[in-house]
């Protein structure tokens, strides 16, 4: 999540930038849309890929974050990581 | 004379038996039993509802909760075990990431879980698991915090509660 777009990013992935309503509790349902298609060709192209880290900003609403892992897991990116926008290590977000 | 030689009679009667368990005791026995496993139960973790106040987030994942030591967040209270251990404005007025009041809990449970785990016998290292109820209105930098805490305090496997989208 950065400022008012999500980035989608990752190794052999070119990066996507999805609209975001900064301050919203969770994604709306466009948003939702593209981000869940862009994350489901990720997991087609790379099949083995159940890993994902889901970077939020300092004032992110959690149910924003919560929404994401469920976007992520319905994708098939099951394993979650939490990390802080700024140089925070990542933490292992366990099974919501 | 005759009277009161009947009425202890009467009472010797009452008490005796005839060799086997009456049902009070084994009520008795039973009801410590009882006590025994739950006490063991909770001090291993607990499952509880989130305490008034915290709307837990929505989300569409199927998962049964598990036996865990529980933190709970609110917008002014982090809460571990029903108690008050820290205000949300004392784990945001600093830049460390570690939650000073709640390491410390944690290392108390902690301590508390190996020596039940010892008087077991288990030999397997006791599994740590710990379930956030974060209020859904938080701010990411809070739980940020209470899951480092929880990491680097011996509780690396995290639940994150929430209540199912219908």
């Amino acid at each position: 999540m950065r400022g008012d777009v999500y980035v989608i990013e990752g190794h052999g992935v070119s990066p996507l930038l999805v609209p975001r309503r900064a301050g919203a509790a969770s994604p709306d349902s466009v948003a939702a849309l593209q981000l869940s298609q862009a994350l489901r060709a990720i997991t087609a192209a790379h099949p083995d890929t159940k890993d994902v880290r889901i970077v939020a900003e300092a004032r992110t609403h959690y149910q924003e974050v919560i929404a994401l892992m469920d976007v992520a897991r319905a994708a098939g990116l099951a394993n979650a990581a939490l990390e802080g926008a700024g140089d925070e290590p990542a933490v292992p977000g366990g099974g919501s | 004379m005759r009277r009161r030689r009947s009425r202890a009679a009467g009472m010797m009667e009452r008490y005796t038996s005839d060799g086997g368990l009456t049902l009070t005791s084994m009520m008795d026995i039973l009801t410590t039993l009882l006590f025994f496993v739950l006490k063991s139960y909770i001090s291993g973790g607990e499952v509880t509802v989130p305490p008034p106040g915290v709307t837990l987030p929505r989300s569409t994942v199927n998962a049964a909760m598990h036996t865990s030591v529980v933190v709970a967040i609110d917008h002014e209270d982090i809460i571990m075990g029903g108690e008050k251990v820290a205000t949300v404005r004392e784990a945001l007025a600093t830049d460390e990431l570690m939650i000073a009041p709640l390491a410390k809990k944690l290392e108390e449970a902690r301590s508390q879980m190996d020596e039940i785990a010892q008087r077991k016998g288990e030999k397997r290292e006791v599994a740590r698991l710990a379930t956030i109820q974060g209020d859904a209105g938080i701010e990411f930098r809070v739980l940020q915090k209470v899951m480092y805490t929880l990491d680097r305090n011996g509780f690396p496997d995290i639940e994150l509660a929430v209540l199912k989208k219908a």
